[in-house]
């Protein structure tokens, strides 16, 4: 064992105090610094070191590959190989030695980051866990690829050959894994997921500690070690008889050894233990929320739902969240249940079945009265379906009468109503039954939307035969047109106590939940009375918030009352649903649902103002209509603007979107702009804020749009945190007015780039400079959002609609991270200040200047303090 | 200590080492000789157990390198050609790793190192990098590494190559002072070194062994007569020296300074006859200027074995 001591120390101490590999180490802190500091600029609130643990798989595996071969070709070129061969212990000591040692030496390749996620952690959330996670996958990794250094350090002689092996066998590991994965048949498929080594290295980023991608790494690294270990061996002897053939079947041996390990610990059928890092870095959950588990109807369960969740940071904090809530007590005193389940993994169908089953039993009681209603109203359309008998007198009655006759037209309607529920009835029933029942797409069913849809349907159903039957009149001379109009009336009034049975019924949240497993991660609530979802995105923002975001939901599931928002607005179809261009609120509602508001939409010209149903506060969002060019406003946005004067004068708390007015162009004044001048704040709807971006040296390009806002300066500014992209924006005034307290939220970043434009011939041609004397001073703050406060009330003003649009809002990369999520969290946060809730005030300063510093810190910091080191080092070694 | 018997080594149809005997007595210092390519440092490399041969024995101390490798191997010190060093460590450092290499307990290791930089003089150096080491350090930290864990047998490949003639000294007075208790195999090219330090010769010629025994005796075996050459003031009576020692006069030139006359003499030259010759000049009143004696006929016969082979 001394040789195995001796190179084993002196390799180690080479790899701490050596330049190779903190040279490997601060490239590798470079290249996975880069995706953070891109990460940065888009503020999701939790670092997200998913894309750095990715690409820092790819830096392992080839650096440590390379470290691998130079341990052992460095030992050829000084000659001390030699030295080893004639050593009275095996040169296979020397070579254990060297995988030992590589367990430094990868562990010094991910030394930044540590430094990473120290920088990143002064702006945003760092889940340590997935950060300590990563790397011991990382690090699994590195102690795999540098054996696979070591044998082609052992087979190849020369130094550039070993290397070129190693670069070599590291890429055939990855390409022929991702080959198998791609080959279609199952079992090659699972065989190269398991032996995937940047795959198996992800596993752990997290947070989880995935056992089975331990033992197949280090198995990977055991297996290569032992090889060249034999090569090492038999290099002595190798002129000898059989000794190719040990080495043949050596590296035979450890090939099958390798793949045997990967199979049995990671592969088919493998049971694949992970335990999350989170427990081991548990921390204690908030008052409010053990408070609230306290509170909470046992038994409570926390499901994570997931699909693919490896390296979701919002997975990670939903993660951490449970962890907290598991050291609670219930009502009974139990600690919550916690589940995890991949929705996409087939393995763990049983779990998900098992979560869902839990999930639905908490609303057993509302869910029973559902499906009790629906089942009755699914009978009563079958009935009417089934009264193929009433085409007869009703033809006869439509032929009975006149030609052009009002009356026979309804009939006519009635009578091609009833042929078409005769011919399709089944179907008709056969789809509501699918809308309601669970689905893997759909694992909670709907009974609540599918019923709901389905007492639409028995309302028009209901007027039809209502209508059918006063025209037939119940005086018909017939008798058999009598008894059909009987019929007709009886049918009606099923149909429309099916359809109030369905719409008594309070609203249940299985349906909210159901909608919102949709788009995983996401994080469920149960207790014994029922169920409440949380989207991950809203525990991204740190624990303090992501416990509070936990207290809601709990709070939700038991049944408390909601606050309500409702958008306001002059169109025909509901701003609500969602459109193909994305010019809707269909994702905010989203937004807002998940944080706990009930969302409707009202259309003053078409209904009357929607009563308040057991709602703390209501906000009211006013939309004006997107496209103003007529002179005058029409008998709808007439109806809006007198709704939303009435709405302020009543003092409720409004939030009005403005949207550009060519009116000030035609000498007119935009109602819209005015609309909040006496609480002290309007908008010029006439004018737009502009950039000029240079898009080469001679090529310019004008936009109206901005790529960030600035916060603010105080507490109301906390409420931007995330990246917020502004298209259309338009200045805002702040003036004072009597009883009122108006202050900015977001502000035009004062760049020499931006103006404002109240020229729309310069919007619409463009300009290659930005015009005299328009540019913004470096001091001036034009606000886009402001709010105004009086001791009755709040409202808000925004210069421009689009920002909280689906199309801008929710648009997401390549991986399902929003682009904007600053965009969502702004408006939710003015939502919730509107019903004030001022716990959105608080938060982390930060700036947009201080933005790039933070993001380039996170690429070269790291870099410096690992070459800080690494000189440190050397300095210390030259004065000893 | 070291006997090996028949050793052969092929590489492919070449015969590298062909029925190669050796021996070398303990406390003994055997210089084993051969022109480039004659097979020297294979041979070294199956004596110290990194090559095997395709046949023959080797046995240090009674072991069998093959049969017994731990054991045997222990007993080596080995300093290759090109000396092993491991640039980034410090002196100390590779030293110790050394030690530890060949089974020294880890509470030995730091004697041992500091009695190997005392015997080698690396006291300046123990703590410098071994990468800025001059070659002539370099090589003493090679031989001390060979050295560190105290082997029975040394065996050296070339060790001088490099030094100057201060550290070509202080190797020699190295060799001295491991007389007695240590045997060494040197493989070298510098005669000098041979002729003053060597008890013994092997000489190897494409793979065989040509000649062994003394100095003297291989001189005699690779059939070539020594020279001695002086500087005296009186030539006839010079002559008469030279006969009565067994010498003959090769050559009798007068120099610029007359009476002095440069005398070249064959025969039988060894440092004890140069001495006889000395003591017959001083006898007979011969003034003597110069008195060397000239190892060209060694370096003749290697010239010739150089180009012998093919």
């Amino acid at each position: 064992m001394s040789a195995f001591h001796a190179t084993a120390r002196r390799e180690a101490l080479q790899a701490v105090v050596g330049g190779r590999a903190w040279s490997l180490a601060i490239a590798t802190a470079v290249l996975t610094g880069l995706p953070l500091a891109a990460n940065a600029a888009a503020r999701t609130g939790v670092a997200d070191f998913a894309p750095a643990f990715s690409i820092g798989a790819w830096c392992v595996l080839v650096a440590a590959a390379l470290l691998g071969a130079a341990s052992v070709s460095s030992e050829r070129r000084n000659g001390t190989w030699d030295l080893v061969l004639s050593a009275p212990e095996r040169p296979s000591a020397t070579i254990w030695a060297k995988l030992a040692a590589m367990g430094v030496s990868a562990a010094v390749l991910l030394a930044g980051f540590p430094i990473e996620a120290l920088v990143e952690s002064s702006r945003n959330t760092v889940d340590w866990a997935s950060v300590l996670g990563g790397m011991l996958g990382l690090w699994c990794l590195g102690v795999a690829a540098g054996s696979l250094g070591i044998v082609a350090g052992s087979i190849v002689r020369s130094g550039l050959g070993a290397t070129a092996l190693a670069l070599l066998v590291a890429g055939a590991w990855v390409s022929v894994t991702r080959s198998m994965q791609v080959l279609g048949d199952p079992w090659s498929a699972a065989v190269g997921f398991a032996l995937d080594p940047i795959r198996r290295a992800q596993e752990f980023s997290g947070g989880a500690f995935d056992l089975g991608s331990v033992i197949t790494l280090l198995g990977v690294a055991l297996s290569c070690t032992w090889m060249a270990a034999r090569w090492a061996d038999t290099e002595r002897r190798l002129q000898r008889a059989g000794s190719w053939q040990r080495r043949l079947s050596s590296t035979l041996m450890a090939l099958i050894a390798l793949v045997v390990v990967g199979i049995a610990a990671r592969g088919p059928g493998a049971a694949a233990p992970r335990m999350d890092v989170h427990q081991l870095l548990r921390r204690n959950a908030s008052e409010a929320l053990q408070k609230a588990v306290s509170a909470a109807d046992a038994p409570v369960q926390c499901t994570l739902l997931v699909a693919k969740s490896v390296g979701d940071p919002a997975a990670a904090a939903a993660r951490s969240a449970m962890e907290r809530a598991r050291g609670c007590a219930d009502a009974s005193g139990a600690a919550p249940i916690i589940m995890e389940v991949d929705l996409l993994a087939p393995q763990q169908a049983g779990n998900a079945a098992q979560a869902m089953e839990r999930i639905t039993a908490s609303e057993s009681a509302a869910l029973g009265a559902w499906n009790k209603a629906f089942a009755k109203a699914l009978a009563t359309l079958d009935a009417v379906c089934g009264a193929g008998d009433l085409s007869a007198p009703l033809a006869q009655a439509v032929a009975a009468r006149p030609q052009g006759d009002p009356k026979a037209a309804k009939l006519q309607a009635l009578l091609a109503a009833l042929q078409r529920g005769t011919a399709e009835g089944a179907q008709w029933h056969a789809g509501f039954e699918t809308a309601a029942a669970s689905a893997p797409e759909r694992p909670l069913g709907d009974v609540e939307g599918a019923g709901r849809a389905l007492a639409a349907e028995l309302g028009v159903w209901a007027q039809l035969l209502r209508d059918g039957a006063d025209t037939l009149g119940l005086g018909a001379v017939s008798r058999e047109l009598r008894e059909a109009a009987r019929r007709m009336v009886t049918l009606s009034d099923a149909c429309r106590a099916s359809q109030d049975g369905i719409d008594r019924l309070p609203p249940m949240r299985l349906g909210e939940v159901a909608a919102a497993i949709r788009t995983p991660p996401v994080l469920v609530v149960s207790t014994g009375k029922g169920s409440a979802a949380i989207p991950a995105w809203r525990l991204l923002e740190g624990e303090a918030s992501a416990d509070a975001a936990m207290v809601e939901a709990l709070a939700a599931a038991q049944g408390a009352a909601r606050n309500a928002v409702v958008f306001v607005h002059a169109t025909q179809r509901s701003p609500l649903e969602a459109t193909a261009a994305g010019a809707d609120f269909a994702f905010m509602a989203d937004a807002l649902r998940a944080a706990r508001f009930r969302v409707e939409a009202w259309n003053p010209s078409q209904a009357p103002r929607p009563a308040a149903r057991n709602a703390q506060r209501r906000a009211w969002v006013v939309l004006p209509p997107l496209d103003r060019r007529s002179l005058e406003p029409d008998a709808a946005e007439q109806a809006l603007l007198q709704a939303t004067h009435r709405l302020i004068e009543e003092g409720e708390s409004v939030l009005v979107l403005t949207t550009p007015s060519v009116s000030a162009t035609l000498g007119m004044t935009d109602p819209w702009s005015d609309v909040l001048r006496a609480c002290g704040v309007t908008a010029r709807t006439d004018a737009m804020v502009v950039q000029l971006l240079a898009r080469s040296e001679s090529a310019r390009e004008l936009r109206n749009s901005l790529d960030d806002v600035l916060p603010a300066p105080g507490p109301l500014g906390h409420m931007i945190r995330g990246r917020v992209q502004w298209p259309l924006p338009m200045p805002l005034r702040i003036d004072s007015a009597m009883g009122w307290r108006a202050s900015a939220v977001a502000l035009v970043p004062p760049q020499p780039s931006i103006w404002i434009e109240d020229d729309p011939r310069v919007v619409t041609r463009g300009v290659s400079e930005v015009p005299t004397g328009k540019a913004l001073a470096p001091d001036e703050q034009v606000p886009l959002l402001a709010v105004s406060e009086s001791d009755r009330s709040r409202v808000a003003l925004s210069g421009g609609a689009g920002w909280p649009m689906s199309g801008t809002a929710g648009l997401a990369d390549a991986r399902g991270m929003l682009r904007f999520p600053g965009n969502r969290d702004l408006f939710v946060g003015v939502v919730r200040w509107l019903v004030r809730d001022d716990s959105v005030m608080q938060g982390t300063d930060r700036g947009v200047a201080g933005e790039s510093g933070g993001a380039l810190a996170v690429v070269w910091l790291p870099a410096i303090v690992l070459l800080g080191t690494r000189l440190g080092i050397a300095a210390w070694r030259r004065r000893a | 200590m070291l006997q090996a018997e028949g050793l052969v080594k092929r590489f492919g149809n070449q015969n590298a080492v062909n029925g190669v005997n050796l021996h070398v007595a303990a406390g003994s210092v055997c210089g084993f000789l051969g022109p480039n390519g004659a097979g020297k440092s294979t041979t070294l490399r199956m004596v110290v157990g990194v090559q095997p041969p395709d046949a023959g024995t080797i046995r240090v101390d009674g072991l069998d390198v093959w049969a017994n490798p731990e054991r045997a191997r222990g007993c080596i010190g080995w300093l290759p050609e090109r000396t092993p060093l491991h640039p980034d460590a410090r002196v100390e450092e590779f030293l110790a790793w050394s030690a530890r290499l060949h089974g020294v307990a880890s509470t030995a290791v730091g004697t041992s190192v500091d009695r190997v930089v005392e015997q080698c003089e690396l006291r300046e150096v123990r703590r410098r990098a071994c990468r800025v080491l001059s070659r002539g350090y370099r090589q003493r930290v090679g031989i001390a590494a060979a050295l560190v864990h105290a082997p029975r047998l040394l065996v050296l490949d070339e060790p001088t190559a490099g030094l100057d003639p201060a550290q070509v000294l202080l190797f020699r007075s190295l060799l001295q002072s491991l007389k007695g208790s240590t045997a060494v195999l040197l493989s070298t090219h510098v005669l000098a070194e041979v002729e003053a330090a060597c008890d013994a010769l092997v000489v190897l010629d494409r793979g065989r062994v040509v000649a062994t025994g003394t100095p003297a005796e291989v001189r005699r075996q690779l059939g070539v007569s020594a020279r001695l050459e002086m500087e005296v003031n009186d030539a006839a009576r010079a002559e008469a020296a030279l006969q009565e020692c067994g010498l003959s006069l090769a050559r009798r030139t007068p120099c610029a300074d007359a009476p002095w006359v440069d005398i070249v003499a064959e025969g039988m030259v060894t440092p004890e006859v140069r001495g006889r010759v000395a003591q017959a000049l001083a006898r007979d009143g011969v003034a003597v200027r110069r008195l060397d004696m000239e190892h060209g006929p060694l370096e003749e016969a290697f010239r010739k074995l150089a180009e012998e082979t093919p």
